[in-house]
């Protein structure tokens, strides 16, 4: 090729890499104006998290968090403001990325983290799911070594702003043009609706077949101390689910000695036979839907006041081996 | 190392320009050294087994060269039986060995069973041990000199860009390229780079995604219905082409930067109007491999018509087997061979209904009828393909069938359909533009430099804001 095409094609290149760039920043420009001006659903609950809530209490976990705890119902029994930061897919991951934001902004009251019965399970897609909050990335330093864990390079990647708007844009046009058809929440809760027909199965869930995984549990243990820390009371929980989970003990053992070993009251109420009576309560086999929210959030309000009201210690002292509350006081509530 | 990895983003350019600094004598070195660092990032050690079969390949060439009459058969079969022989051990030993002791419990012999190894497949392994098998071969039937630069003739398996998922090139194709000066042509550079820039789109943007509703759906086939097992079939053509053909864009866009041609690997199967055709245009360099080296050593068409059909199904069958130690591929090859065979057979009664229906009179509406059989019988063959066992397969055919239902979709999985319904269709109009055009990929290729230019950032930034950046491997590096 002669030199003369070899100048057109570098000027060419530069001018495109100039361009790409522009765009970049440009484009990316637009798409976190739309992003942050979505009002509804859980880009809005998230965005309030992570930016601006300074409620007094939290409610951290995957979409068992946010479909299981009304908030509503905490604010008006512990006359403490709420706010349901849980989910849809979402992991201890999210949880702690949320939480850093949370603690560099404000000191909660309480935390009260949900976790899954197969939380602990070795599973990539978790890490691909924090994509939620790359959005974030820029202004949120306190979550970026939690963001990094996504892949070796996340922290190049996110210097492309589009590449922090990834597979965003069709929500963002969604919620903007029809903010009435983003999902429901009332401080964070997400109501179901629908009634489980089925009937209580084995847990045979693939995931509790898997490894645990040691980011994981690190990541609750650092999470545990960083709350600690700021001297804001936690409560880790795992909420009922309609199976019959007796196979897959993993997750749930080690958040139970983890719990322990830190003194935090762990709450197992994945197995309450009040809640294996009935299916009606359950949207499907792992999530309660609002009738059953409003069931369990009740007893969990009525688990967490002792901590609230300075009879804390009877908790932690208490033998954490499966509960850290009496089951008969629980089941006569219900 | 993947090509959709953030490592070949700095690989690429780094490996590339050094290249074009080096003086010609040192560039085969540095291309040898470049594909060890591309083949160690997966598992380093099994970048012994790739030495192992290129020495012994190396050898048997110069041998078979040198050699008359039977020795020159015997140095060939050596050069098989060893290539062969590494498939066997590290694909196929634990796929037959679990079914000799499932065969000896049935026949209730409760001996000790043989024993299982526990390794994993070395990636690319079938690709760069056909590679190797067609240049021994090739210098037995006197179509290729055998090799005496070691160095070379390591290249020529290892070349990186098509190592692990091919195009399977042939000797008289590749080989004498890694001796020719290729000084840098910006023509070609641009033309690797937007093969380049097209084959990330179909893979990040076009497979991956799809990829998350086909898994969702085929790991869990007894919770989905018939409905959601079609779509995720659908999902599954799309995703396979995606991945492997964007796979083999890269790839031929990499060498071509660099100045080297692979072959052709795909042309648009999905408008292929038969199965005979469709095999014509899916996977080329592997149909050919084993058109020259299997179907026509066992005699091809030119026996009685019994054997050809026997030969025809052979093939297939051991193309299957190629793909993965698993009934499930076994079965996909058998149906394809099936259906090979019914065309031929069902050939005159379908011309006959084609006269004297109506459908044939309109070419166009005809064509589109062909098209869409040919794609629905290819998508029920790759449910065998994708299937986790032979029983998902046969439940999924049976609900899909017998079970079809309402779409159950949570919000992720809408989402994820809706992204993929915009990468499926923004691949049928450039699949579509390319059949019935001379061009490669409409606007990446325009004579405008200012519409081909917008249309790279176009790309870029699809890639950007609909990719899919954690979708893990190619589909095509288990085989």
């Amino acid at each position: 090729m002669q030199s003369t095409s070899w100048k057109a094609l570098s000027i060419r290149v530069i001018l495109f890499i100039v361009l790409m760039i522009l765009l970049d920043i440009g484009l990316g420009k637009v798409l976190k104006y739309n992003y942050l001006k979505i009002n509804g659903g859980a880009t809005k609950a998230c965005t309030y998290v992570v930016n601006e809530a300074k409620d007094d209490v939290f409610i951290l976990g995957s979409s068992r968090a946010s479909h299981h705890y009304k908030s509503s119902l905490i604010q008006d029994s512990l006359h403490l403001t709420c706010f349901n930061a849980g989910r849809d897919g979402e992991g201890i991951f999210y949880s702690y990325a949320v939480l850093k934001c949370i603690l560099a902004r404000t000191t909660p009251k309480l935390i009260l983290l949900d976790l899954t019965t197969d939380e602990f399970a070795e599973d990539e897609n978790d890490y691909s799911k924090l994509s939620f909050l790359t959005p974030y990335y820029d202004t949120h330093p306190e979550m970026q070594p939690i963001l990094n864990l996504r892949s070796n390079y996340e922290w190049v990647k996110v210097k492309s702003s589009l590449y922090q708007y990834n597979s965003t844009i069709i929500k963002i046009i969604g919620d903007r043009l029809r903010p009435s058809a983003a999902e429901k929440t009332e401080l964070g809760y997400m109501p179901l609706f629908k009634e489980y027909k089925g009937t209580l199965e084995m847990a045979d869930n693939p995931k509790s077949r898997l490894p645990l995984d040691t980011l994981k549990i690190n990541c609750l243990k650092s999470l545990i101390r960083d709350v600690k820390k700021v001297g804001c009371k936690l409560v880790v929980i795992t909420s009922p689910v309609y199976l019959d989970m007796s196979n897959c003990p993993k997750s749930m053992e080690v958040a139970k000695n983890i719990c322990a070993q830190e003194q935090v009251p762990y709450i197992n109420n994945s197995q309450l036979q009040a809640f294996m009576r009935d299916p009606s309560i359950y949207a499907d086999q792992y999530h309660l839907n609002d009738q059953g929210a409003g069931i369990m959030t009740n007893m969990v309000i009525g688990e967490i006041k002792p901590l609230l009201s300075g009879q804390a210690t009877y908790i932690i002292d208490r033998n954490l081996q499966t509960s850290a509350l009496n089951k008969k006081d629980t089941l006569s509530r219900l | 190392m993947l090509f959709n990895s953030f490592q070949f983003l700095v690989f690429f350019p780094l490996v590339t320009i050094i290249y074009f600094l080096l003086p010609h004598k040192f560039r085969w070195f540095h291309l040898l050294l470049a594909s060890c660092v591309f083949y160690a990032a997966f598992i380093p050690i099994y970048i012994l087994i790739l030495f192992f079969t290129i020495l012994i390949d190396y050898c048997a060439g110069i041998a078979i060269e040198n050699s008359q009459g039977g020795k020159r058969k015997l140095f060939l079969t050596t050069s098989i039986i060893a290539n062969v022989g590494v498939l066997a051990i590290f694909k196929y030993y634990n796929f037959f060995t679990n079914n000799i002791n499932e065969l000896l419990n049935q026949l209730h012999i409760t001996a000790h069973g043989l024993p299982i190894l526990n390794m994993i497949l070395p990636i690319g392994l079938s690709f760069h041990t056909f590679q190797a098998m067609s240049y021994t071969i090739e210098v037995y039937r006197g179509n290729q000199k055998a090799e005496r630069h070691l160095g070379i003739y390591a290249l020529y398996v290892m070349f990186y860009p098509q190592l692990v998922a091919g195009p399977i090139e042939r000797p008289q194709n590749i080989l004498h390229q890694f001796y020719e000066k290729h000084s840098p042509d910006a023509i070609l550079i641009e033309n690797g780079l937007r093969k380049m820039l097209w084959g990330l789109v179909m893979k990040v943007v076009i497979a991956d995604r799809v990829a998350i509703f086909v898994n969702a759906i085929y790991n869990n086939v007894p919770e989905n219905n018939g409905t959601m097992l079609l779509l995720a079939s659908f999902f599954f053509a799309i995703q396979i082409y995606c991945d492997f053909a964007g796979y083999s864009y890269i790839a031929i866009g990499a060498a071509q930067v660099m100045g080297f041609d692979l072959m052709t690997n795909f042309k648009r199967p999905y408008f292929s109007t038969s199965i005979d055709m469709f095999w014509k245009r899916w996977h080329i360099s592997l149909s050919t491999w084993f058109r020259d080296y299997l179907y026509i050593p066992l005699g091809g068409n030119r026996v009685p018509v019994p054997r050809w059909y026997f030969n025809l199904f052979i093939v297939f069958v051991v193309s299957g087997l190629w793909h993965g130690a698993n009934w499930t591929y076994i079965i996909w090859g058998a149906l394809n061979g099936f259906y090979l065979i019914f065309a031929i057979v069902s050939k005159k009664w379908r011309d006959s209904f084609n006269r004297v229906s109506l459908i044939s009179r309109n070419p166009v509406i005809f064509k589109i009828i062909q098209i869409v059989t040919t794609f629905c019988l290819v998508t029920f063959a790759w449910i065998f393909f994708r299937a986790n066992t032979v029983t998902d397969a046969f439940l999924i055919v049976k609900k899909i069938f017998t079970e079809l239902g309402p779409l159950s979709l949570n919000g992720s999985l809408i989402l994820t359909m809706l992204y993929a319904f915009s990468g499926i269709a923004l691949l049928f109009l450039v699949e579509l533009y390319m059949e019935y055009s001379s061009r490669e990929v409409p606007l990446l290729q325009h004579s405008s430099v200012y519409v081909k230019y917008a249309s790279y950032a176009v790309g870029i930034v699809y890639i950007l804001l609909f990719g899919v950046f954690d979708g893990g491997q190619f589909i095509y590096f288990q085989f």
